[in-house]
């Protein structure tokens, strides 16, 4: 617990209605999405960056650290902070300051919820592409901070690739601005950069300018079904060397098909091996063409059936769907991990299999999902954490899932993050000298550790 | 509160925060503990051992503060019930503790005894009609109900049982017989909205029977208050058992809702769930039963831009959606138009608006916001308690736009017609 | 240090053939105001890594080149130090087209590496003014072609980096993966720090399928007031847009449009616009504004039209606007006809639509970072670099 004169002081920065530091209150802050908890001191609501600046100096001042958080859905444990953090909330941060329709560009503060901003966006033509699972709750802050990818990934990108800038308060109390509109004409670094994927260590996001995109004018959302995971695999290579870009393409095996019908109730076939979700946008005779390789690629890999959504209410409930995904596995155990891995394309249906074995092995349940596109799976481990047995044998699946990804080429998070939860796969992934230059960058920016200390570096 | 049970049902949340998008309380608060994963983490806790229930007023005030909407359930992948898990806990306190002494008095008081609702409207509009409001208000007793006088709408003169004589007509060879179950906050409150239900139903031909019921329940429920949830049910159930109608009408979702919860009530007791069964198949919303019966569409025109706001009770407790906004397009001159988050609660909740106003309030701002941008001059609702909570929200804001029941104006296009 | 200390230093790990003395020989794009004692042409990175160590130990100055194309704009002229070349270190590590990734050496030419892209109908789509350039430099400076509105920059491709640090580490980061969150993002870093913070040694880059078609049209006119009305509507249209140039010569303007992608759209497209506008198919060489001109102007895509007609309508323009690539929204001036009245002018005028002039190097405009900026990056060198011997005469680290 913090002592009564700082929350007095914290109170002055951003009013006592802004303050929270009850027993009860401070419980509702120590989780995220992950199984990760923390132990806050305090949290506060600040809606300007003044305030912000003032609650860091005030921090630095009194040797505190301090841990910013926008949704609290982080998936690795970012969001808990250490014991007696004060919790930044950008909860309320959240104006949209400006769409700019010529530049393609929305002026944001790091609050705004990822869908208020789509949704901003769409009278003008325009989007925002990155639209993470967690989309209609998570914050663009918090999309920053974790460089989060997105449905859409496969074609537009992840976070990093729509910011053009940033205002960000440093761990001194400065405040700097990064990037910009223009097209560089005299060499300058550019910091902006380094804080996408930073999870919150190098400073605080208070402005994010963001790049926005056309919307096109058709969009094809198709599934199709497949008795084997690899036929699956296969059928997402053969898409993307026939040079394809599809807006997005996800696999879904039997045990997530099976929750996500639970509760989507869309008519999903039920004892599908795999499904594979994919959308196509673009100009009509654009669309047209792509859609006709990939029924190619459906049939050249023993696909059972595929179909095309007739209408936008079809489309719209298979995304839902697909959104649910996390939450809905959530009931078939009362503890889950989800691991966030990577393996270049041509090694996805390799890896499929590979964590298919992974799950006989060890008799557990793995429900994968896959950022199929880019090469992204998401293997959810269930088990009861009652059961001091079950929670050992997934640490061992874990590590042995962790090691194939590094073995086939791949990446421990595309878009989750390390936070707490893979901190020890960092000296995995990385050789020392690598770790120490990360090291090196964080001491640069934050010398007194204070700013979310504890995460993403062993 | 068998504690295993909701442990159980507890870990199925796995903290995703989808809750976040359609909670209200969340909505207007951005605070955690005012949505469904923050409440049941307090709930967990609490059973598991790492707080206590009976030491931390604030678990309780968390816990009181949900709305009991149901947007979190219908919203949550994993399907956590959690309005069910609140409404546990608030048994608990009640049993344990007892109601606050100001729910005490209004729902055991005066919501259980019809006579005494009654006596209550009739003060109540003397108090609206004369001087006494201005007096009481400047010595501030009205505080006590966080100004509750304020939010009363226009107390109409007659109650719709005083007017019943009157209203209920034999029906020539009727096509249908049906109970109409008079709730208290439309028999007293609103009473345009029953004289309309029976003007509508008697013109599609159906014989009406009004029994005497008490009132269903519903504010008891939703304050733990158990023991007297059941007396009034079983009483409303033997009421009802008496009659065997095609089809008991209820146009407020709240008391459809409730009716229908009987049988969940009774798990333990099954003389009366059967009866309770028997009844629920028969409860219908006005709207939905129309629709059915495929109403009279010989009506007069009513020139107006609505939109429809769901009562929470209404779209995810019975299931009722397209059938009043389907009344609404039959009627000529009507141009319906949905409002942005027009299933969001209206922050009414039956006497939350009392008990809860600060939340309350920014709810219904948020709702009367939403109203204001679609440009309609008429706001239509299912339920007389969100009808007491939107005509409020009118006031506050200074509109004069009517808050109506579908059935209304579908009697007024009936008397458009005949004009 | 006199040469012949330099070359014994560096003799103790490295062989002779790699290190050269005749340096105006082999740099042809330096100019005379730079003058290294050295230059070292490592054949394997591991020669690069001992070059550096020995730097460091020695407190030897090190200035990484490529082709050298980028090297005057960022770095102010000095007397001594060494010149570290890539050229000998331009193989292909990992090709992986299913992935539509390659891992190359960092001297590895950009126009090899598309001709070794080609032959799978895939390509690099970062294009530079430079035959030479290299794919480190290119990343190094975060380089942008022609046709930045579709393709962007050089850092959208990187997907991994190796460098040595300055002082001598081998640093391995990011992958062959186009979705990566572990850890700092250095490669981002590293991309377009313009050799302070690392040498980059090999890069994994993500490329494309090399677009079906490609266009391009013309459209000429004296009357300026519809070259702005043009490129107004333009912006607004839901085209394949590549670029949009312009090139003024006396009174006339000449518009260049460019579009890329698929045939089927494109056919579509060049229709609306040749009916609509009046666009004909383009007669003339592309037209190519130079990033780095003696006077360049940079403004938002909002201001650019505004741009045009201020500056058009000062005392004294006549001439003065030579070209410009729109959606870059760069415009190139004469500057023989600059003196300083106008350049004070067009200052004011660029200020205040948030823009940026660069006239003979320097940067006129301001630009508000805020102190801690600087303060951090130059925290960021110190630690990373402590014996500052990475380009020590760096542009992007003056206040």
């Amino acid at each position: 617990m913090l002592k009564n004169e700082i929350i007095n002081k914290l109170r002055k920065i951003v009013g006592s209605e802004n303050v929270l530091n009850s027993k009860i209150t401070m419980t509702t802050y120590a989780y995220d999405s992950s199984p990760f908890l923390g132990k806050p001191g305090a949290v506060v609501f600040p809606t300007t960056t003044e305030m912000i600046v003032e609650i860091i100096k005030l921090a630095n001042k009194y040797n505190i650290p301090v841990t910013p958080r926008g949704a609290g859905t982080c998936l690795c444990g970012g969001a808990v902070g250490v014991e007696d953090a004060i919790i930044i909330s950008l909860a309320k941060f959240n104006r949209i300051l400006e769409i700019n329709a010529v530049n393609r560009t929305a002026l944001v503060e790091p609050g705004v919820v990822n869908k208020e901003l789509q949704l901003a966006a769409e009278p003008y033509g325009l989007m925002y592409a990155p639209d993470p699972a967690s989309q209609n709750v998570s914050t663009i802050g918090g999309n920053i901070a974790e460089n989060a990818g997105g449905i859409r990934g496969v074609k537009y990108g992840c976070t990093k690739e729509h910011v053009l800038g940033l205002e960000v308060v440093l761990p001194s109390g400065e405040v700097i601005t990064t990037g910009g509109l223009n097209s560089q004409v005299d060499p300058e670094i550019d910091l902006t950069y380094i804080f996408c994927g930073a999870e919150g260590t190098l400073g605080l996001v208070t402005k994010a300018l963001l790049s926005l995109t056309p919307i096109n004018s058709d969009t094809k959302t198709m599934t199709a079904v497949f008795a084997t995971l690899e036929d699956a695999g296969a059928c997402v290579s053969e898409i993307i060397a026939k040079g394809v870009i599809p807006t997005t393409m996800e696999i879904l095996d039997n045990t997530v098909i099976k929750a996500v019908e639970d509760y989507a109730k869309l008519g999903l076939p039920k004892d599908a091996a795999a499904l594979i979700l994919l959308e196509v946008d673009g100009f009509p005779a654009e669309t047209k063409a792509m859609v006709e390789n990939i029924i190619q690629a459906f049939k050249n890999n023993n696909s059972i059936n595929y179909k095309i959504a007739k209408d936008e209410k079809e489309r719209q409930d298979l995304w839902k769907a697909r959104r649910a995904v996390n939450g809905a596995l959530g009931k078939l155990k009362p503890s889950n991990v989800v691991h966030d891995i990577v393996v270049p394309r041509d090694r996805l249906a390799v890896m499929l299999k590979k964590v298919a074995k992974i799950a006989e092995k060890y008799d557990i349940i793995i429900g994968q999902v896959a950022h199929a596109g880019d090469g992204n799976l998401h293997p959810t481990l269930y088990y009861d954490h009652r059961i001091p047995k079950e929670a050992d044998v997934i640490e061992e699946a874990c590590d042995e899932i962790i090691k194939e990804t590094i073995n086939e080429g791949g990446t421990i998070s595309g878009e989750h993050g390390i936070g707490l939860e893979k901190l020890k796969y960092m000296p995995l992934a990385f050789s020392q000298p690598s770790l120490d230059y990360m090291k090196k960058i964080k001491e640069s920016f934050d010398p007194e550790n204070r700013t979310n200390p504890g995460i993403l570096l062993p | 509160m068998n504690k295993n049970v909701i442990l159980e049902v507890l870990m199925k949340c796995n903290r995703c925060g989808l809750c976040q998008e359609v909670c209200p309380t969340y909505r207007v608060s951005g605070n955690e503990f005012a949505v469904a994963r923050g409440r049941n983490r307090l709930i967990r806790m609490a059973i598991e051992g790492q707080l206590e229930f009976d030491k931390e007023p604030e678990i309780e005030q968390f816990i009181n503060e949900c709305l009991l909407c149901k947007a979190c359930e219908t919203n949550c992948p994993s399907g956590v019930p959690t309005p069910e898990l609140i409404s546990q806990v608030r048994e608990y306190y009640t049993s344990t503790k007892g109601l606050p002494i100001a729910k005490k008095i209004m729902y055991r008081g005066v919501f259980s005894h019809n006579k005494r609702i009654d006596l209550v409207r009739r003060l109540a509009k003397v108090y609206q009609k004369t001087g006494i409001k201005t007096l009481v208000r400047m010595t501030g007793v009205n505080n006590i109900f966080n100004k509750a006088d304020d939010m009363l709408p226009d107390l109409p003169k007659n109650s719709v049982r005083g007017q019943l004589p009157m209203l209920l007509k034999n029906i020539h060879q009727p096509k249908y017989k049906v109970a109409y179950f008079l709730g208290c906050s439309v028999n007293n409150f609103f009473s345009s909205i029953g004289v309309a239900t029976i003007k509508v139903l008697q013109k599609n031909s159906c014989q009406i029977i009004v029994p005497d019921v008490n009132c269903c329940g519903a504010p008891h429920n939703s304050a733990g208050d158990q023991r007297e949830f059941k007396r009034l049910a079983i009483k409303n159930l033997k009421e009802l058992a008496k009659l065997d109608p095609d089809a008991i009408i209820v146009d407020c979702s709240t008391c459809g809702s409730i009716l229908k919860e009987y049988v969940g009530l009774f798990e333990n007791e099954p003389e009366y769930q059967k009866l309770a069964k028997q009844i629920a198949e028969k409860v219908k919303d006005i709207s939905s039963f129309l629709i059915e019966i495929g109403f009279k569409k010989e009506m007069g025109e009513i020139k107006a831009r609505v939109t429809y706001h769901d009562p929470c009770h209404g779209v995810r407790f019975l299931n009722v959606q397209e059938a009043p906004r389907e009344i609404l397009k039959s009627i000529p001159g009507i141009e319906l138009i949905e409002m942005n988050e027009a299933d969001m609660c209206c922050g009414g909740a039956g006497s939350y608006s009392i008990f809860y106003p600060k939340l309350s309030r920014q709810i219904l701002s948020r709702k009367i916001n939403n109203f204001k941008k679609t440009g309609a001059s008429i706001l239509a609702t299912s339920c007389p308690a969100c009808t007491m909570q939107l005509s409020f929200g009118m006031k506050l804001h200074e509109l004069t736009s009517p808050v109506k029941h579908p059935v209304e104006l579908l009697a007024e296009a009936y008397d458009n017609k005949a004009k | 240090m006199e040469k012949n200390k330099l070359i014994e230093i560096f003799k103790t790990a490295l062989k002779e053939e790699m290190l050269e003395t005749n340096v105006e020989h082999n740099i042809d794009l330096l100019g005379s105001e730079y003058k290294p004692d050295l230059v070292i042409y490592p054949q394997s990175v591991d020669d690069l890594i001992k070059a550096v160590r020995l730097a460091n130990e020695h407190k030897i100055p090190l200035y990484p080149i490529g082709s050298s194309s980028k090297f005057k704009s960022a770095v102010a002229p000095f007397t001594g130090g060494v010149l570290i070349s890539t050229k000998r270190l331009n193989k292909i590590i990992e090709y992986r087209p299913d992935n539509m990734s390659i891992e190359v050496e960092a001297g590895m030419k950009i126009n090899e590496l598309q001709e070794a892209l080609a032959k799978d109908n895939i390509f690099y789509p970062v294009e530079d003014r430079f035959t030479n350039a290299t794919i480190g430099g290119q990343v190094a400076a975060n380089s942008y072609g022609r046709k930045k509105y579709m393709y962007k920059s050089a850092r959208f491709y990187v997907m991994g980096l190796e460098f040595v640090s300055p002082q001598g580490e081998l640093v391995r980061v990011g992958g062959r993966t186009v979705k990566n969150v572990s850890g700092y993002d250095v490669s981002q870093l590293l991309t377009g720090s313009w050799g302070v913070l690392g040498i980059i040694t090999k890069v994994t880059l993500r490329v494309r399928p090399i677009p079906q078609k490609r266009t391009q049209l013309e459209y000429i006119t004296e009357d300026f007031s519809k070259v702005t009305e043009v490129i107004d509507s333009i912006l607004k249209e839901q085209i394949s847009l590549a670029s949009l140039t312009f090139r003024k010569t006396d009174k006339k303007y000449l518009l260049q449009l460019e579009l890329e992608g698929f045939v089927e759209s494109l056919e579509l497209q060049v229709n609306n616009l040749k009916d609509k506008y009046g666009f004909k198919d383009g007669s003339k060489s592309q037209i190519e504004v130079n990033n780095y001109s003696e006077a360049i102007i940079s403004l938002p895509l909002d201001t650019y039209c505004q741009g045009l007609k201020e500056i058009e309508a000062l005392k004294d323009s006549q001439g003065l606007i030579y070209q410009g690539n729109i959606t870059n929204g760069l415009v190139e001036l004469n500057s023989q006809l600059l003196n300083q009245e106008l350049v004070n002018k067009i200052t004011s005028v660029v200020n205040d639509l948030q823009g940026t002039l660069v006239y003979q190097g320097q940067r006129l405009t301001k630009k508000e970072r805020g102190t801690g900026y600087i303060k951090v990056l130059k925290n960021l060198k110190s630690v990373v670099d402590p014996h500052h011997i990475l380009i020590p005469q760096s542009l992007v680290l003056k206040e």
